[in-house]
């Protein structure tokens, strides 16, 4: 496997879709760093901001963008033709399959970079990290979504032959699992009580606080609570809102998710006829 | 006699349609083995079989000996190469990163001997210039590079004259012959063009429907596709009568025109047609092309 690792990394230096990744990861991060600290120069006097509320923007594009490299990394593949130079001259499919896993985390890995780096733009305005460990275990944890998301995609890149067909179900797959993580994430940030709003002929008041009936209790919380937990975008939205209250949960379901679709990526591809 | 190939009874459907139909070959070492039939025969997908690209349903294959199924059918694979349908190329790569991106795969140490295949496919003049921009044939001769990194002593070349120019062609069979002399490499060739093929091969095989329907050697061929003498005469009935005093072997065609399957002599076979009162009216050499014992086999008009 070592043999196909050196001739992918090698590919993956060459590849530009990856670094237009790489340098839109950069981008967005710092732009959207300095436009906060812009924000946060502005509210000096009624709220004290910190480089950790902002640090973790990197989370929201980063699936987007190992989706999008991915499925073109590994649609030139099919789309050239080569993949089948590697098993003519006798590789297994488990070690051609799994030395593009790799290089996808290793790739997956330099766009984390890219918004750890980028972040680092608004040490100027705000300092350095008030969160102190955490911000390690959140990077860490970031590092394993990254891991899981690479898993993810390779599954489907290497199991769809057709390189557009695979970037659009990779790209439709994130998009999916987005939607759900938002719709999960904002069903649990329902306050617990209500302020109505009563209009009277004095103008408008605050009524009493009442019980919110969105608001999400005992078992259908704790699933709301761990899908969002297992899901990678939701694992995403919880560290770029710095609400993650599970961070273990989460490294160990990116685990999962990673171990998970590369057995039945392996599995799969095995049993593929490839023309 | 040692083969490089061997497969028996191989069989491979694709959801319902079967493929393959208990196909079985061998390829002796050293051959350039021809293997012919049409669109849809399972040409193709008997390469992918061999190739490792796709499994059989049943049946089997060795390659060197070795069984596919052998955990060890790896280590026949690195004798190989093969340029499937289109050859497989980085495009955005150029001819030279190409082959040593193939360097990488095989694990080899350096990148000794990458010039004198760049030379001997006649792509060490392309600089910089991507794959992309190659024509079909600078491409061909790419993937046939690619496939020789690592010395292969086997070759699978699927259509590899599809879609070149009159010299493409011209430049391909060179490289072949010249690879099979110099090299010894044993090839498996596929292709349509049966007139190109019959320049090449010391072997053929014929496929239908799946099933192999005729394999030998280009001298079995040749002994098949016999010369003969076409005449065409006023009345066939007196060219028998001296024919058979000749005692040679003809078969007659019509009302006026038979084929001798001899050497004549057309001076004396002419005045005695005259004795008899038989005009000859035109004689022409005939030679059965690979083409036409092709088309007698398959059962003819279908595409090759």
């Amino acid at each position: 496997m070592r043999k196909l690792l050196s001739a992918d990394l090698y590919r993956l230096k060459r590849d530009k879709v990856f670094w237009i990744c790489f340098l839109g990861m950069l981008l967005y991060t710092v732009l959207g760093m300095l436009g906060n600290c812009g924000q946060a120069l502005r509210d000096t006097a009624s709220f004290t901001y910190t480089l950790d509320m902002f640090y973790f923007i990197y989370n929201l594009p980063i699936g987007l963008l190992i989706a999008v490299f991915v499925s073109m990394f590994l649609g030139a593949e099919y789309g050239d033709g080569t993949i089948r130079n590697k098993l003519i001259v006798g590789h297994t499919r488990r070690d051609i399959y799994l030395a593009n896993l790799v290089t996808n985390m290793v790739g997956g890995s330099l766009l984390l970079l890219a918004g750890l780096i980028g972040g680092l733009c608004g040490i100027p305005f705000m300092g350095t990290w008030k969160m102190g460990r955490m911000a390690l275990v959140f990077i860490l944890a970031s590092a394993m979504c990254v891991a899981a998301y690479a898993a993810v995609f390779t599954l489907v890149g290497m199991l769809c032959s057709n390189k557009a067909v695979a970037a659009v179900l990779s790209i439709l797959l994130f998009l999916g699992l987005m939607m759900i993580a938002v719709t999960l994430y904002y069903s649990l940030a329902e306050p617990e009580v209500v302020n109505g709003l009563i209009i009277t002929a004095e103008g408008m008041q605050m009524g009493d606080p009442s019980p919110n009936p969105r608001y999400l209790t005992g078992l259908k919380r704790e699933i709301y609570q761990f899908a969002l937990d297992v899901l990678p975008t939701g694992q995403c939205i919880q560290m770029e809102e710095l609400t993650a209250v599970h961070p273990v949960r989460m490294m160990v379901s990116s685990l999962v998710i990673a171990v998970g679709t590369t057995v039945c990526g392996i599995w799969a591809f095995g049993k593929k006829d490839l023309k | 006699m040692d083969y490089v190939l061997r497969t028996d009874a191989l069989c491979k459907s694709y959801r319902h349609f079967k493929v393959l139909n208990g196909l079985s070959m061998n390829i002796p070492k050293g051959a350039i083995y021809g293997f012919i039939g049409k669109n849809g025969a399972g040409k193709t997908t008997l390469i992918r079989l061999v190739c490792g690209l796709q499994t059989p349903d049943s049946g089997s294959y060795t390659l060197y000996g070795r069984k596919h199924t052998d955990r060890e059918i790896v280590k026949s694979r690195r004798r190989m190469g093969a340029v499937v349908e289109t050859p497989s190329v980085y495009q955005d790569m150029t001819a030279e990163d190409n082959l040593k991106q193939q360097y990488r795969i095989l694990g080899l140490p350096s990148f000794d001997g990458l010039d004198e295949i760049l030379d001997l496919v006649r792509l060490s003049d392309t600089g910089k210039k991507k794959a992309k921009d190659f024509s079909l044939g600078m491409r061909q001769r790419l993937g046939i590079a690619i496939s020789l990194v690592g010395d292969p002593d086997f070759l699978v070349l699927d259509e590899p004259v599809n879609g070149l120019d009159p010299q493409g062609i011209v430049e391909m069979r060179e490289l072949i012959l010249k690879l099979n002399r110099e090299k010894q490499i044993t090839f498996l060739i596929s292709s349509h063009i049966l007139d190109e093929l019959s320049k090449l091969a010391t072997h053929y095989g014929f496929i239908d429907k799946g099933t192999l329907l005729k394999e030998f050697s280009a001298k079995e061929l040749e002994a098949a596709c016999r010369k003969c003498v076409r005449m065409e005469v006023s009345s066939v009935g007196a060219l028998a009568c001296v024919l058979d005093g000749m005692g040679v072997e003809y078969r007659i065609l019509s009302e006026n025109s038979a084929d001798i399957h001899a050497k004549v002599n057309m001076s004396e076979l002419v005045l005695a047609l005259d004795r008899a009162g038989c005009s000859v009216i035109s004689a022409n050499e005939r030679n059965e092309s690979l083409e036409s014992y092709y088309i007698s086999l398959v059962g003819g008009g279908q595409d090759a």
